[in-house]
């Protein structure tokens, strides 16, 4: 293959959703009401094209920096890729019959989703730090937008008001981090800003180089939500329509990650162990305030919030290893993250009605068999995000764990062990509140309106949960195959 | 063989999707239909693999099926052990759940919700076939969550029912603490021996020569750990309180999962890791002590509860009790051996309550029967079966078992084995004592049910009754298999399990005991036998005799009856000896210790968490402005760092 | 003029942002702020770009400034949809989402 072939072989995916994504803006205005429906359908059809060209090109032996430095091509890249686009596929399907029922526009809906990939890949694959940046402000605009999608609705506002603020200062801080890591070194590329440091120790009483890697890593906490930049996390959720809380939970989390993982390895391996206590006092914090915030919820919508920052925390374990076993640990649960916690919201989406009226586990009183086909599936989502074993939430938990163990961190392993014991109680509550208790007998009870296609993601999730608890071989390897691109 | 014992949870795992998810259209008989019968051949696989294993003549197989997790270099498979305990464990697990499955269908067949209790109950039968499969920590603890959650359901089987969900709940919680040491002292295992496979991590310790740890080495803190799992899995105290609460659920689930199987695990895992423990000592001593004390203390408070239930959950606590003062004595075959004959006979006693309280129409309390031999022939006579068997009377079942546990605690030279024998002795006197008074108080004496709800008590359905009658007979001859020494003749399960020890430092100490002639052992089982007779004895007194009923036990003491009452011995004997007895048990031992402590722990454990979520939740106050300042505070932090740190 | 000069302007113009955002309750003076603090990010890149000459510095003042009139766009439009609602841009009353 040349290497001018190569360019656009790299980004082929990122290009196919990029026109795609122009392609429903230019159709959609065109489209009678009934019609609208299809800009879905392409936008679906444009990440199925995506997945296959990430899947014919694949890297799995080499990592090439093409697109003049600006990104890598490596497996690391494909497997993030792939993970992105299975969560933009799975929440399209989701939001088929959502838009639907809540009277909103499916173009926009489909073209932001489309960009918001596009901002996920672009951190993931990035070279460079203007192209991290970059990708990471168009998913931001997007989800920005997405947040506050309910126009009409004032929380849904509210919403998108918080995330935008509190987004733009800390993108702002972020980038002032970026510009002394720049002055220090002189490039805003991965390997050449690793070159510099890797000569020597000069860098040990270098406050340029410090204060740089302190407010990017402020800039990624926010993204990822780690403690204490996570304030955010639980009123946007609850804010946000029910299908875009959803994306936010896995989306932007695992581009955080990715990106994260990225700068972490191979921009400043050197330095890691300087850094790993603020991590580990990070990790602490935010899976005791996510687990201990999420106890006393009432909306289904706002303790998922609260428990996807714990979730956050378990996965910075991996980071504190920083070994191959934590590394895989931190991939293979972001793919579990993704089936568990986008099937969780995909079946509160259904149960909350139109308006999102049923949100509260009061709510959720003894449906559970009367609606098994739904409550099964969520019964194993939030037993996966228990830890509980069988499930791919449980092997997940098991590696991070192990990998911190075997790095020598036993008070915090103990503390996380402490933290997923408390996690079960709330997370059996909905359960309980479903099987457990009797049914409302007076006021209004949820009334089930769904699609197949909705039925159909929640069972595709629920059987991959199931699938990765049993079998996780496979992911692992994939995992640790792509990892090692990172050069640990 | 490989796939013959795959299919034995397999198949309960089938039973329960088939009634879980279309069970609400099937018609009950079907639902029934596909429980007992994944049961039932998963029993018949289990015999079938019995006599193929004997046959085969191994110490232990090892069938690995798939790899189940691999990252970095750590391994787990999953993969089963077969060797004598997992076979001893099959069988009792899949032998009486198949009973109990078939007692439930009299049982539950007017109760709303039978798909659901037969899918419940199907699942619990693979969670603890995995449990005890399993060939490593790892896919022991799947199992071990798996029975937890079957039990949390099934305890709050009858949701509508308030007490039903708090006992949920508190089991739940309890059960929680007991994790947590469990998880930790896997990790630990994990840590230092790098695997987790039984086998491996059992022949890393002989390879790299851990001797007996004389003070607290690792091995040692490894078994605390998992002894605090056990704790609250096997109802010891401190944990054993959700134990007599979980008696909410219906009655076959405290016989299957709250008497024979699930609360054995403690029991099991310990024996399984008997590598670990014969070289801790110290863990050893901290089994047996809290084991002796409970078996003790869960007796006495069996004495007065008048709900009968609750006296066999009591019970429940206390025979567990003897289990782990086995285990401390490293008499592990003993406890298994106790395991398995008392799931026998509790299973027995707790289905034959169960089918007295679906005849008296779901009354429990014990003010309310007597006299209903005549009534519930069948019933009445195999639970006498049960009740001398759990009393230590000769040839039956228990009586071998408990005696196995008391000599050995006798004989064998640990630290502290002499306590635990005198606490089993008296709780084995306590012990007769509390299950005679359930006998007489429940079929004997004159009945003070009412006339009219007397005439609708009739013996339960014949499914019942013959699983009551096979309980019966295994808890009759089950015994037989471990005699004792002095009996010459040679005790066969002790030899079965023989391979299972293989790891151990000294063999020596728990095969034979030297410097004990059989004389002694006489001497031993005289003096049970003799404990169980003054238990029976005082029981037949106070409650056959002087027809002492729970309520006329609740107004003892009272002055003016000491003057009035033409039994005026009696009475002071009543005053001076079962009064303060009872009023310990029931004022000092289960209202302050186990209501006011220990429930007073676990609720402030609740309250804690749950002021601390307050807490975290009011710093989302929803002000913007407040929300940046955490960040900036988040950055200065970092800052802060960063400056102490690296800024020269 | 040494180049410390330039990175204590911009740093006190940074700070002079952050207060910005965390004392003014009006959304666009926030949004101002946020601006600010962009603004010394540039600042910061053009000096650093003149002290390596290179201009990997500029190319990154062009995109931020792109992107903080993509975000102000953005946001402007998000606090018209509040003002719809309630009829007021004061940050501190957009508080339902909370605990």
């Amino acid at each position: 293959m040349s290497t001018k072939s190569l360019i656009y072989v790299s980004f082929l995916p990122e290009i196919i959703l990029g026109a795609f994504a122009l392609l429903i803006m230019c159709v959609d205005p065109f489209l009678k009401k009934r019609e609208k429906v299809f800009s879905t359908i392409i936008s679906i059809f444009a990440i199925v094209v995506a997945f296959i060209s990430n899947l014919l090109f694949l890297s799995r032996d080499a990592s090439l920096i093409t697109f003049n430095g600006m990104i890598y091509f490596d497996f690391y890249s494909n497997l993030l890729r792939g993970l992105f686009l299975l969560i933009g596929f799975l929440v399209s399907l989701f939001a088929f019959k959502y838009i639907e029922r809540e009277d909103l526009f499916p173009g926009e809906f489909s073209s932001l989703l489309l960009f918001a990939l596009i901002g996920m890949d672009l951190m993931a694959i990035s070279a460079n730090l203007i192209m991290t940046f970059i990708g990471l402000e168009i998913l931001s605009m997007s989800t920005y937008i997405l947040a506050g999608f309910k126009r009409k609705n004032l929380k849904s506002n509210e919403s998108a008001l918080k995330y935008f603020i509190l987004g733009g200062v800390s993108s702002a801080i972020l980038l002032y981090g970026i510009s002394f890591l720049y002055g220090f070194t002189g490039t805003l590329s991965y390997r050449g800003i690793a070159n510099v440091l890797s000569k020597g120790s000069g860098f040990i009483g270098s406050p340029l180089l410090f204060l740089g890697m302190g407010m990017i890593l402020v800039g990624f906490g926010f993204k990822i939500a780690l403690a204490p930049f996570h304030v955010w996390t639980p009123d946007v959720y609850e804010g946000a329509p029910t299908v875009v809380s959803g994306f936010m939970s896995v989306g932007p989390k695992a581009a955080g990650y990715a990106a994260l993982l990225r700068i972490v390895f191979q921009i400043f391996p050197f330095t890691l162990p300087l850094w790993r206590e603020l991590f580990v006092y990070s990790a602490i914090l935010t899976m005791l305030i996510g687990n201990l915030g999420a106890i006393i919820q009432k909306n289904v919508k706002r303790l998922l919030g609260y428990s996807s920052i714990a979730h956050a925390g378990y996965m910075l374990l991996g980071i504190i290893a920083a070994d191959v076993m934590g590394m895989s640990g931190i991939i293979f649960y972001l793919f579990a993250y993704l089936f568990m916690n986008l099937g969780a919201f995909g079946v509160i989406s259904i149960f909350e009605g139109k308006g999102e009226k049923f949100v509260t586990i009061d709510d959720y009183r003894g449906i559970g068999f009367k609606y098994p086909q739904l409550t099964f599936p969520l019964s194993i989502f939030l037993l996966s995000l228990a830890g509980i074993p069988l499930t791919a939430g449980f092997v997940g938990k098991f590696v991070l764990f192990g990998a911190a163990l075997m790095e020598n961190h036993m008070g915090l392993v103990l503390i996380a062990i402490l933290a997923s014991l408390i996690s079960v109680y709330y997370y059996l509550k909905v359960i309980v509140y479903m099987f457990m208790k009797s049914p409302i007998i007076e006021g209004e009870e949820i009334e089930v309106r769904y699609s197949g296609v909705a039925l159909f993601s929640v069972l595709v999730c629920a059987f991959f949960v199931l699938y990765l608890g049993l079998f996780p071989s496979y992911l692992l390897n994939l995992s640790k195959e792509a990892v090692v691109f990172l050069g640990i | 063989m490989k796939t013959l014992l795959i299919f034995i949870p397999i198949l309960p795992l089938i039973g329960f999707l088939l009634n879980g998810i279309f069970g609400r259209s099937f018609p009950k008989k079907l639902v029934h239909r596909i429980a007992i019968t994944t049961t039932g051949i998963s029993f018949l696989l289990a015999v079938i693999t019995f006599f193929k294993f004997l046959s085969l003549d191994v110490e232990s197989l090892v069938f690995n099926y798939f790899t189940w997790i691999k990252a970095g270099d750590f391994v787990a498979n999953f993969g089963f052990l077969l060797d004598p305990l997992s076979m001893v464990m099959v069988l009792v697990v899949t032998g009486v759940g198949f009973l109990i499955h078939v007692y439930s269908i009299g049982y539950m067949w007017n109760d709303i919700g039978y798909n659901r209790f037969f899918a419940y109950l199907n699942l619990f039968m693979f969670s603890m076939l995995i449990l005890v499969l399993a060939n490593n920590y790892l896919l022991l603890f799947v199992g071990w969550e798996g029975v937890g959650l079957c039990s949390y359901l099934l305890i709050g089987f009858y949701f509508h029912k308030k007490s039903a969900s708090d006992a949920g709940k508190k089991a739940f919680i309890v059960n929680r603490i007991g994790d947590f040491g469990f998880v930790v002292g896997l990790m630990l295992i994990f840590f230092t021996f790098r695997t987790i496979d039984f086998e491996k991590v059992f022949s890393e310790i002989v390879n790299r020569g851990y001797g007996v740890e004389a003070g607290w080495g690792v091995l040692t803190v490894i078994g605390v750990l998992l002894f605090i799992g056990a704790t609250g899995k096997s109802a010891q105290i401190p944990l054993y309180v959700w134990l007599p609460d979980a008696m909410e659920g219906p009655t076959p689930v405290s016989a299957l999962i709250h008497a024979a199987t699930m609360v054995t695990a403690g029991v099991y895992m310990i024996t399984r890791s008997n590598a670990i423990y014969s070289r801790a000592p110290h863990a050893l001593f901290i089994v047996g002590l809290i084991g002796s004390i409970t078996a003790l203390f869960a007796a006495t408070i069996g004495i007065f509860q008048r709900d009968i239930k609750r006296v066999l959950a009591y019970s429940t606590v206390s025979q567990l009790g003897y289990m782990f003062t086995a285990l401390g004595v490293l008499a592990f075959s003993a406890g298994i051996f106790h395991l398995m004959t008392h799931a026998f006979f509790k299973a027995l006693l707790f289905l034959g309550s169960g089918s007295v309280i679906l005849a008296l129409h779901h009354e429990q309390d014990m003010q309310n029967m007597g006299g209903l031999k005549k009534y519930l022939p069948i019933t009445c006579w195999t639970m006498w079966a049960a009740t001398l068997a759990i009393s230590g009377i000769p040839i039956f079942a228990g009586f071998f078992s408990k005696d196995e546990i008391l000599w050995r605690s006798y004989s064998t030279p640990v630290k502290g084995h002499m306590i635990f024998y005198i606490l089993g002795t008296v709780a084995a006197l306590i012990t007769a004592l509390y299950m005679f008074r359930l006998m007489f108080l429940t079929f004997h004496g004159k009945t003070r049910l009412p006339e009219d709800k007397l005439s609708h008590v009739h013996e339960s359905p014949k499914s019942m009754t013959g699983v009551l009658v096979v309980l019966a007979i295994l808890s009759t001859i089950g015994g037989f298999v471990g005699m004792p020494g002095w009996t010459k003749i040679p005790n066969i399960f002790e030899n079965f399990l023989e391979p299972v020890f293989k790891f151990m430092p000294h063999k020596g100490i728990v095969h034979a005991v030297e410097g004990h002639s059989a004389g002694n052992e006489l001497l031993v089982t005289l003096v049970s036998i003799l404990v169980a007779g003054i238990g029976a004895l005082i029981a037949y007194i106070i409650y056959l005799k002087k027809e002492v009923t729970p309520e006329k036990e609740e107004n003892l003491g009272l002055i003016y009856k000491l003057i009035f009452n033409k039994y005026y011995v009696d009475e002071i004997y009543n005053f001076l000896v079962v009064q303060p007895i009872k009023w310990f048990s029931t004022n000092v031992l289960w209202k302050i210790v186990d209501v006011s402590i220990i429930d007073g722990i676990v609720n402030g454990y609740a309250y804690l968490t749950e002021g601390l979520s307050v807490g975290v939740s009011k710093i989302q106050n929803g002000f913007i402005r407040s929300y940046v300042g955490w960040i900036a505070l988040g950055g200065i932090g970092i800052l802060y760092y960063i400056l102490i740190n690296f800024i020269k | 003029m040494s180049l410390y000069n330039f990175l204590y302007l911009s740093s006190i113009i940074f700070t002079l942002g952050v207060i910005g955002v965390l004392v003014r309750r009006n959304v666009l003076i926030v949004l101002m702020s946020i601006e600010l603090m962009l603004n010394a990010v540039n600042l910061n890149l053009i000096v650093f770009s003149k002290l390596w000459g290179n201009v990997v510095g500029q190319v990154f003042t062009v995109f931020v400034i792109t992107v903080a009139a993509a975000e102000t766009a953005v946001g402007l439009a998000i606090v018209v949809a509040i003002y719809r609602h309630k009829d007021t841009v004061n940050i501190d009353e957009v508080n339902i989402l909370k605990w």
